[in-house]
């Protein structure tokens, strides 16, 4: 096995044993401080009885949704502020204004405006992911200009090549970054959402069955909820974005 | 020798900045020709200006017709070592972005020119600076033109490789009978190559 691997199961197993010593040890009832069985029992519970992975899916289709639409806007931007100056000097004053709001802060105004609707949380989830895309992404490609454009006009390189092999593979290393932040704030944007949305439409996801949890007083389903939050970002920050085939490429860029 | 490329009172500059006026000069077919200066001069500006890649504020080049004749990029550039290769694309992947259709034979002449046979399919990242370089210069073989621009190509080298890199372009120059154009402000560069100079310090 892997070293990485090793040293990051060993520190779980670090944390469980800790949390399995205050459990024990009576200082907390267990309404507070539920045993790891009890919460990996009650995690199995929620999978079988309240449909937890359904759940996950309906967060993660609609942040996989949301992440599409920024990047699909933020190339879209990029291709704007080339053509023109002044578009490209308002991005960045909007990126600088916007970028630091947090997607929750906005929430009351765009209730306020959208309400309690699929189009209010896609808003808020792209707001949350669109600044730091566009940010990495047209650095990346001005970059790529600056160092390329000579090579690209004297070789008569095709649009398309440029766009296929000049720009695309050399922002990829970049794409992945970007893609990498506007999950994790994204994730993060959709589950606070979720706990004040609760159901939109007839989905409801993750962070709503925290929510949900918390008014039966269920302390191990919360913990539960907050485990699948764990599992999934382990899993697209090992999996996803740290694969083989992404360190080879980004190896080969620097 | 017939003059290929004739400069007549060719200014340029950017705004109100000017960086050279009223120069004149000829090529000739076959000639290594070193356009030298300090920094900052406008040795590149008039490259890119010979090379097409640049239009100059006023004055015209004249170009021999048989530059253009049946090939598709006349004037090749060998960059300096940063911005010479794509980093994410093999070196033969590199050689085949200028030309989607060169054929393997075709490939490997122009990589056994520059002694590079065995290393075709690494990433410019496992490459010397030296090695680069070559890969540039095959880059810019496949083109098949008459000229060969060349923007401080030796800048990152040192001086054995540097020797040796430019003995290879001599050799190449002489068996495909092109004309070289290069950048340089390293005067031993000069001596060892140069058969004609622009200085840009008298324009």
């Amino acid at each position: 096995m892997d070293r990485k691997w090793c040293i990051k199961i060993g520190f779980i197993a670090f944390l469980l044993g800790c949390w399995q010593i205050l459990a024990y040890s009576g200082v907390y009832p267990e309404a507070f401080i539920p045993k790891v069985e009890t919460i990996l029992v009650r995690w199995w519970h929620l999978i079988r009885e309240d449909h937890l992975l359904m759940r996950v899916a309906v967060s993660l289709s609609t942040i996989i949704v949301a992440v599409a639409i920024a990047l699909a806007l933020s190339a879209l931007l990029i291709l704007i502020g080339k053509k023109s100056y002044i578009v490209k000097e308002c991005l960045k004053l909007s990126a600088s204004i916007a970028g630091p709001i947090p997607g929750i802060a906005l929430l009351p105004l765009i209730i306020l405006w959208l309400g309690l609707s699929t189009e209010a949380m896609m808003v808020i989830l792209i707001h949350a992911m669109i600044w730091p895309l566009w940010t990495t992404l047209d650095l990346s490609v001005t970059r790529i200009h600056n160092r390329f454009n000579r090579f690209m006009h004297a070789f008569k390189i095709s649009r398309w090549k440029r766009l296929k092999d000049v720009y695309f593979k050399g922002i990829l290393p970049d794409l992945l970054t970007g893609i990498e932040v506007a999950w994790g704030r994204g994730w993060r944007a959709l589950l606070s959402i979720e706990m004040i949305f609760g159901i939109v439409g007839n989905h409801s996801g993750l962070g709503w069955l925290i929510y949900e949890r918390r008014m039966y007083m269920d302390t191990a389903g919360m913990l539960a909820g907050l485990l699948t939050i764990a599992i999934c970002g382990i899993v697209f920050e090992s999996v996803l974005f740290k694969s083989k085939v992404v360190e080879v490429h980004r190896e080969n860029h620097y | 020798m017939k003059t290929i490329i004739s400069a007549h009172n060719l200014c340029k500059s950017f705004g109100k900045q000017l960086v050279f006026k009223d120069l004149n000069f000829e090529i000739m077919a076959g000639d290594t020709v070193a356009i030298v200066g300090p920094s900052g001069i406008g040795k590149s500006t008039l490259l890119n200006i010979i090379g097409q890649l640049e239009v100059p504020s006023s004055g015209h080049i004249h170009y021999e017709p048989s530059l253009f004749e049946g090939i598709h990029i006349p004037f090749p550039f060998v960059f300096q070592e940063h911005e010479s290769l794509l980093p994410w694309l093999t070196v033969a992947e590199n050689l085949r972005l200028i030309q989607k259709d060169v054929s393997m034979d075709a490939l490997i002449d122009v990589l056994e020119a520059v002694e590079l046979t065995a290393h075709q399919n690494k990433y410019p990242s496992a490459l010397s600076g030296g090695m680069k370089q070559r890969v540039g210069i095959a880059r810019a073989l496949l083109c098949h033109s008459k000229c060969l621009l060349m923007d401080e190509p030796f800048g990152s080298l040192d001086e054995a490789l540097k020797i040796k890199l430019q003995q290879l372009i001599l050799s190449i120059k002489e068996e495909k009978h092109l004309t070289v154009i290069m950048v340089t402000h390293d005067q031993s560069d000069i001596e060892r190559m140069a058969n004609r100079i622009i200085d840009l310090r008298q324009a």
